[in-house]
Parts: structure tokens; sequence; C-alpha cells
């Protein structure tokens, strides 16, 4: 079997990845992409680890289930308000956003 | 091949197609190409969940993010192909920054893996099913899983609410 901590590694370097691009990105919707990509890497985190650790009690896997229900709920209201704010300004550039109310 | 061979296999196909994927995805100039990197990234997350015995885990990675959300992203990158995003500043002075600030979230993260690295057992014990699953998430953590089905409802709620056309 791969060691678990070949995945506790490729997650942190996902999460490294995303996070970079997330911070670079000048698009909202390149940036919630990035986001994703973040939380799957979490969620991998905690399924390695509940592994490795071998829990009985179903820890790691249960938090990795609700790390996708943030996720997904996330994503949701994320792209909602890109939609919102691009018919407002007719813009999805974060170089727009620069008003704190509108 | 032996079974240990076929999983480091599968294990590194998947990584380098996360990983490939992810810089692709933030690399690419047209947004729907981004958004089929990221279906590929979401999918090989898929498969690690699935060699880590997350049988059912590896399901709703598919069901949801490989299907739905990148769904949900093609449309929006769709209905707001006519915002124009300069991509000369996609990658532009921050990026120092961000690469600090990468490198400054790094350092404790190699740190807390080199002490699992050591802690850690080699052989993981596979932990238990579907089955066990649902009656930890239904007994357990009963209370932390209505919460979020709560948060889902408000979620969806607030997204309707929001991108609706306003009359």
């Amino acid at each position: 079997m791969v060691p678990p901590i070949a995945f506790l590694i490729l997650g942190a370097v996902v999460f490294l990845l995303a996070m970079i691009g997330f911070l670079t990105r000048r698009s909202l919707v390149q940036a919630l992409m990035c986001l994703e990509l973040m939380t799957s890497a979490v969620a991998l985190t905690f399924l390695a680890l509940g592994r490795a650790l071998g829990d009985r009690s179903m820890t790691g896997m249960v938090f990795a289930t609700f790390c996708m229900v943030i996720s997904a709920a996330e994503i949701g209201m994320g792209l909602a308000l890109v939609l919102l704010y691009f018919r407002k300004h007719g813009s999805t550039s974060t170089d727009d956003l620069d008003l704190m109310k509108g | 091949m032996g079974a240990e061979a076929t999983s480091w296999f599968l294990f590194t196909l998947m990584a380098v197609v996360i990983v490939g994927c992810s810089v692709a995805m933030m690399l690419s100039r047209n947004f729907v190409h981004s958004a089929v990197f990221l279906a590929g990234a979401l999918l090989s997350f898929a498969g690690l969940y699935a060699l880590l015995d997350a049988t059912f885990l590896a399901l709703l990675q598919l069901f949801i993010y490989a299907g739905a959300v990148t769904v949900v992203v093609v449309f929006v990158v769709m209905l707001t192909s006519t915002s124009v995003v300069a991509f000369d500043s996609l990658l532009q002075r921050q990026t120092w920054l961000a690469l600090a600030v990468g490198v400054a979230f790094a350092i404790p993260l190699i740190d807390a893996l080199r002490t699992l690295a050591a802690a850690l057992p080699l052989a993981a014990t596979a932990p238990g099913g579907t089955e066990e699953l649902a009656r930890a998430l239904l007994t357990t953590y009963v209370a932390p899983f209505e919460i979020s089905s709560a948060i889902l409802l408000a979620a969806l709620v607030g997204a309707i609410y929001l991108a609706r056309e306003a009359s």
C-alpha cells in the first residue's frame, strides 16, 4: 500500500498550489475554482489521516464529508454572487471589486 | 504486477494528473478550458479517495464535484463570457507577494509533515466501510449532520435569491 504520508504530502502540495492560484488570479470564477481544489486537498488529508490512525469511530471520513458539504454550499453561493456582480457591473475581474457597497 | 506496485502506479498517475490539471487550470486563458482541467483534477481526487478505501466519498466526489459543480462552473463561465479579464494582469505584481505567503505557509506545513512522517505507521489499517460511516453520521455526529443540511438549504435559497432576475 502507498503510505499515508504520500497522500498527506500530495494534499499539502495541491493546497499550496491552489492557495497561490487563489491569491494571484484576477478572475472571480478562477479564484472559486482554486477554492474547490483547496477543499478537496483538505478532504484528502482528513481521509489519509483517518486511515493512518486506524480510527474505528470514522472521524476522518465524517470530517471529509462535512468538508465536501461546506465546499458545495460555498461554490453555489460564490457563483451566485459572481453572477449578481456581473449583472450589476459587467465584469468578473477582482480588479473591479473596489467598492464596499454595491 | 503485485497489489503494492499497482497502488503505487495508480497513486503516481493520479498525483501527476492532479498537479498538472491544477497548474493548467490556473494558467489557462480560456475559462472553459479551466473548468475542464478542474473537472480532471476533481476526478483524480475521486480516484485517490477510492484508493484510500473511502468508496462512498469517492462516489460523492464524482457526482457532486466532477458532475454538478463542474456544470455550474461552466454555466457561470458562459453567462459571464462577455466579461473581459485582461490576461497580462492575471500574473502580475502580486505574484511575488503570493509566492511569499505560500513559502510562509509551506514552512510550518513541511515541519508538521516531517513530524507526522516519523510518527505515522507505515502500514495503514483500512477503516470501516459505508455502513460504519452511516452509523457514525447518524449517531455520534447527528447534530453536525443536521446542521450541515440546514447550511445546504440556506445556501440553496440564498443562491436562488441572489441569482434571480430582478423584476
